[in-house]
């Protein structure tokens, strides 16, 4: 269904993580946001952050992506040190990322929104843009958008101003964004907030799609049953420390994680 | 209509037949006119490059930005001092006015295009009256407030380029102008121009540098700016500061915002109408002013997509644009 062969040959047959956190902390003023959070995820999994309100999901998820700079700790990334790196680097470098609001390019079209995401942004050539001499064929990222809108359900709506569509289907629309840039390693922010039960079953399917093509899938999310369908690893948060490590049916009976969710 | 696919704002296409309508008007019109007209219509030139180039920043790239008669003006005087200190042949002076406004663009615009809204604005117009000042003080070079006379007239061949035969090559260069900006709405740069506007966080997300687009499109802008400078200092073959007064940028504004931010065949009608208006209805400078105020209110109140996005909704309900 989706084009792999770039991932695959990015597949090494050993198991270092994909991503690695080392003792990461945050602080904004006098608020400790995350208190020395450190974990790991594997190549291939469906990876699963949850915790209550305030735990410091969405700090961490922010400092993944790279729109927040930890206090201090250090963000590996297919083995190299990318704490420095702004998100548009890291976008680059296989690292793709949503938003819990869905956050499209509401005046362009479903389809130019997933070809932004399909393209290749390291090159800037303003010659062939003003001149449209020496153009780079657009052919593939054109047939990875038409992949893309139908797997992720938007084929019907392709010509349509993204700012004329439901919350749902924009959501699928930075989805689809977001998978057109063939990541190595999603990071989905609350993937499932605002949408219909209809809406979450295409959503699973993309994510397991997309899992079932070598993508590593990491999602911050409130929904405990989306949690418990996806994914093989769940990271449990609470007052910005990691509180729980490892496979659901284990992180369940996990009496911390108990705790600190009939306390909240 | 039908869409073309990966045309960036709804509204660009409309380039496609405004581009061509426009050039066969104004080509036409010195031809039953005066040398007074053929003035009128090199400066409507002038006028209508430097408000296409600046929608594009305030318009398709959303920045507010007030600093489009430095980048004009200093391309005006970087011709007019290569071509009479120099000797320079006019073609090179041009290609030394793109480069000295673009260079400036990207001097001032690293900092600047960091910043957001009407801290944008209050920089850039900052800037804008530093150059000012900076040219005219610096009276050796420029002249000062005295201005710089008598620049040598640009040649073809053999041919004196002046009145209409200078208004064919401010044309060619409207023409120019109009090509290049169609060209990058239909690019990857383009879409990444509109992206950044739309939504920065998630140009970001999408592997896109936001800086370094807002950044390019201001130095493309001015380096356009320079080429109205460049028809302004080769068909007047004299200027002085008042080509600076930061007030131009504030009236080229008012075309952009009357005709339509972002919208290329709104920008030419708003140009069109108050350039053209107040100089055939022989206004004073002070009822100019009145008059586009009065206008901005209207605009505002009943139009605020502008008088292109009247004439969209107009054709719509008409029936000859389908709704998209």
């Amino acid at each position: 269904m989706i084009s792999f062969d770039r991932r695959v040959c990015a597949m090494p047959t050993d198991n270092a993580p994909i991503l690695e956190l080392r003792s990461i902390s945050k602080r904004f003023g006098g608020l400790t946001a995350l208190k020395d959070v450190s974990l790991k995820v594997a190549r291939g999994e469906i990876c699963g952050v949850i915790g209550p309100n305030g735990a410091g999901k969405s700090t961490l998820f922010s400092i993944i992506a790279g729109s927040v700079s930890p206090s201090s700790g250090s963000v590996i990334y297919t083995g190299r040190d990318v704490t420095r790196l702004p998100m548009y680097r890291r976008t680059r470098m296989g690292l793709a990322r949503t938003f819990q609001l869905a956050h499209t390019f509401e005046s362009m079209t479903v389809e130019d929104n997933i070809l932004v995401g399909a393209e290749d942004h390291s090159h800037l050539n303003l010659v062939s843009a003003m001149t449209h001499l020496f153009q780079r064929s657009e052919a593939g990222a054109r047939a990875r958008v038409r992949e893309i809108m139908g797997l992720v359900g938007v084929s019907d709506i392709a010509s349509q101003e993204a700012s004329h569509l439901t919350f749902g289907q924009q959501r699928m629309v930075a989805t689809g964004r977001a998978l057109a840039s063939d990541p190595r390693l999603l990071l989905l922010d609350e993937p499932a907030a605002g949408l219909s039960s209809r809406d979450i079953d295409a959503l699973v399917a993309a994510i397991r799609g997309a899992r079932a093509a070598g993508t590593t899938v990491l999602l911050v999310e409130h929904n405990m049953d989306l949690i418990m369908r996806l994914c093989d690893h769940i990271v449990v948060m609470h007052l910005g420390e990691k509180i729980g490590d490892g496979r659901p049916e284990d992180v369940r009976q996990s009496e911390r994680v108990v705790e600190a969710y009939l306390g909240a | 209509m039908a869409s073309p696919a990966g045309l960036v704002p709804t509204r660009a296409r409309d380039m496609l037949w405004v581009a061509p309508a426009a050039f066969v008007i104004l080509a036409a019109l010195p031809f039953w006119g005066n040398d007074y007209h053929v003035t009128i219509a090199v400066n409507l030139c002038v006028t209508l490059i430097l408000t296409l180039s600046l929608n594009l920043v305030v318009g398709y790239s959303g920045q507010f930005q007030l600093s489009h008669v430095a980048f004009f003006g200093v391309g005006a005087y970087t011709s007019a001092i290569l071509a009479k200190d120099f000797g320079l042949s006019p073609w090179l002076c041009m290609l030394g006015s793109i480069a000295v406004s673009a260079c400036l663009a990207a001097l001032i615009g690293a900092p600047v295009t960091r910043l957001k809204g009407l801290y944008l604005a209050v920089a850039t117009l900052a800037f804008s009256l530093f150059v000012e000042v900076v040219v005219n003080q610096a009276s050796s070079l420029t002249g000062g407030g005295y201005g710089i006379q008598q620049v040598p007239a640009a040649y073809l061949g053999s041919l004196k380029l002046s009145g209409k035969s200078f208004y064919a090559v401010g044309l060619v260069m409207l023409a120019l102008t109009f090509f290049v900006l169609r060209n990058i709405l239909h690019s990857k740069f383009g879409r990444q121009i509109i992206a950044t506007r739309d939504h920065p966080g998630a140009a970001e997300a999408s592997g896109i540098n936001p800086a370094l687009i807002r950044l390019m499109v201001l130095v493309i802008a001015a380096g356009l700016a320079a080429v109205a400078g460049w028809v302004h200092t080769f068909y007047h073959l004299t200027l002085n500061s008042n080509l600076l007064n930061p007030e131009w940028t504030f009236v080229w504004f008012f075309m952009v915002l009357v005709g339509g931010i972002g919208d290329t065949l709104g920008v030419v009608i708003g140009t069109l109408l108050l350039s053209l208006v107040p100089e055939f209805l022989g206004f004073a400078t002070g009822q100019t002013i009145f008059g586009i105020g009065v206008l901005m209110i209207l605009v505002t109140l009943f139009a605020p997509r502008g008088l292109g996005g009247l004439i969209d909704d107009l054709l719509r309900q008409t029936g000859l644009r389908h709704a998209n």
